[in-house]
């Protein structure tokens, strides 16, 4: 639950650092305020020390001595990590008493704002240990003895660094307690929020697969609406297809119905004749109505057949392709059959323009283009095929065309414009279904003086790129 | 260039076509070319049994003619 796709995690991974950012933070400033309240607490013993050995100086024969008293070192003794050291200097700054080694005031050491006297608080290094010293210039005004003497008590730092260590670490335990529980309290908080996206999971997942009843968007909260709006609308195109399939499926068995019907019909009605002829007709009739009907199952095929060519273009299955080859190949295997009919067919294409597309299904929308053209064309016409270097495709025949109230029926599945071809009316939706799968725009328009020219506009973007 | 054309009864031949039999694949033969030869070889077969069928932008089909 901690990898890289679990939001609990990631949300959990977040808060920690940021924790532990503030708990850093916290811990130096928790340290260093600690430190100087055991300063602040320690300075003022020390202080009293010096004044202590201060009250004790006193004069004879002109030389200044001092008497310290015990008091004055035994501030410290409850503390055995403590250790003092003292140094009395009289005016002329000769030692009187005490350690002669004791460091003096680093040049530049203020004299400390925080008490009535004139110390001085410093750090310094005294046998190897590190110790604070208080440095006190005590006023002498005795019969010879005129100035100003020195007194300084040193103390190591051992007492001090213990108390903020004392103080660092109670604030690091509870500072690290809250951490862990904030954690905690995350962890149980992002859980009880996820729990509706399981509780969504849960019914999505238990449902049969022919139901597709939109989710219910109830006690569900605002963060996940748009994917429960999204997951509907996914439902929607679904259903909006399916819808489409079955009202295809039916349209398909009434279309195949009806001529099934008639071929059955027009056999039992030859069945029923006695003289050879009688047959001979019937059985060129049956002959020629199963042409019709292999021509309408092979049209169903290829409606089929896109809806697997259109997923294989949207899953980048797309190629290359030269239109004007393509144009090529199949005005040169259609000709003759043009010629036999008395049209005559031209290919304009200049140059080769590229597009990207499946192949099988490109080949069948000019196949039926061309078709179209050539069954509705009279002998003695023309059907021009035109490649134009902007992606375009135009079939123009100069037949008697469509008039532009019907230009978009004749999409639709099992329209037939007219009852004189022996096709079902799937020609055109074909051709509109591959140039949905490949984006292009389809048009009719009216070609002069009169025919029909149909337009298939492929995606500019996808044009002109040579290679 | 009539020999090409007999080979493939029935079936539409491209200039490109037409070109690589006759000049072989190696020449350089240029469309107008075809074209002469395919005027020339019309005359030629004028009063005969078969023409030449022209596809503008596709090329040329020899046809038997029926009567």
């Amino acid at each position: 639950m901690t990898d890289s796709s679990s939001l609990r995690g990631r949300l959990l991974r977040r808060l920690a650092l940021l924790l532990a950012l503030i708990l850093l933070v916290s811990s130096l400033s928790a340290y260093w305020s600690a430190r100087h309240a055991a300063d602040t607490a320690y300075d003022r013993t020390l202080l009293a020390s010096a004044r202590a050995i201060a009250d004790g100086l006193y004069t004879t024969a002109e030389r200044l001595n001092a008497n310290v008293p015990y008091v004055a070192l035994d501030t410290f003794a409850y503390d055995s990590a403590g250790r003092i050291y003292y140094q009395v200097l009289d005016v002329q700054g000769a030692l009187v008493s005490g350690y002669e080694d004791l460091p003096p005031a680093p040049a530049g050491t203020k004299r400390t704002e925080d008490y009535p006297a004139l110390a001085r608080f410093y750090d310094a290094e005294f046998r190897n240990q590190g110790v604070r010293v208080v440095s006190l210039l005590q006023p002498v005004s005795e019969p010879g003895v005129n100035g100003v003497a020195e007194i300084r008590v040193a103390e190591t730092q051992g007492a001090r660094e213990r108390m903020a260590r004392e103080l660092l670490l109670g604030t690091l335990l509870r500072m690290g307690v809250l951490s862990l529980s904030a954690l905690l309290l995350v962890w149980l908080a992002v859980s009880a929020a996820l729990r509706p996206l399981e509780t969504l999971r849960r019914r999505v997942a238990a449902r049969t697969s022919d139901d597709l009843q939109p989710l219910s968007a109830v006690g569900m909260p605002r963060e996940l609406r748009p994917l429960i709006d999204a997951l509907n609308q996914f439902n929607d195109r679904l259903h909006n297809l399916f819808e489409r399939q079955s009202q295809f499926i039916a349209d398909a068995s009434h279309e195949l119905r009806t001529p099934l019907a008639a071929l059955k019909a027009r056999v039992e009605l030859g069945l029923r004749a006695q003289e050879p002829a009688v047959w001979r007709s019937t059985l060129e009739e049956a002959a020629h109505n199963t042409d019709k009907l292999t021509h309408l199952a092979n049209q169903l095929l290829s409606l089929a057949r896109i809806e697997s060519g259109a997923r294989a273009i949207a899953e980048g299955g797309a190629q290359r392709l030269d239109l004007s080859q393509l144009a090529r190949e199949l005005g040169m295997a259609l000709a003759p059959l043009a010629h036999a009919r008395g049209i005559a067919l031209a290919l304009e294409a200049e140059q080769p323009v590229w597009v990207s597309g499946e192949p099988t299904l490109l080949n069948e929308l000019l196949c039926n283009l061309l078709d179209n053209a050539l069954a509705h064309t009279p002998s003695g016409g023309n059907v021009i095929l035109r490649v134009l270097p902007s992606a375009v495709l135009e079939v123009e025949d100069d037949g008697p065309g469509i008039p532009a109230e019907a230009h978009e029926r004749v999409f639709a599945r099992f329209y037939r414009h007219s009852n004189k071809g022996a096709g079902a009316g799937l020609g055109l939706a074909i051709v509109g279904e591959i140039c949905r799968a490949h984006q292009a725009d389809i048009s009719l328009h009216q070609a002069q003086p009169h025919g029909l020219l149909v337009r298939v506009a492929f995606a500019a973007g996808e044009a002109c790129v040579k290679g | 260039m009539l020999e090409a054309m007999i080979a493939r009864p029935g079936r539409v031949m491209s200039k490109e076509q037409l070109a690589a039999q006759v000049f072989g694949l190696d020449e350089e033969a240029s469309s107008d070319a075809i074209e002469i030869y395919v005027h020339r070889l019309r005359k030629k077969l004028e009063g005969g049994g078969v023409k030449i069928v022209t596809f503008r932008g596709l090329g040329y089909l020899l046809e038997a003619l029926s009567d």
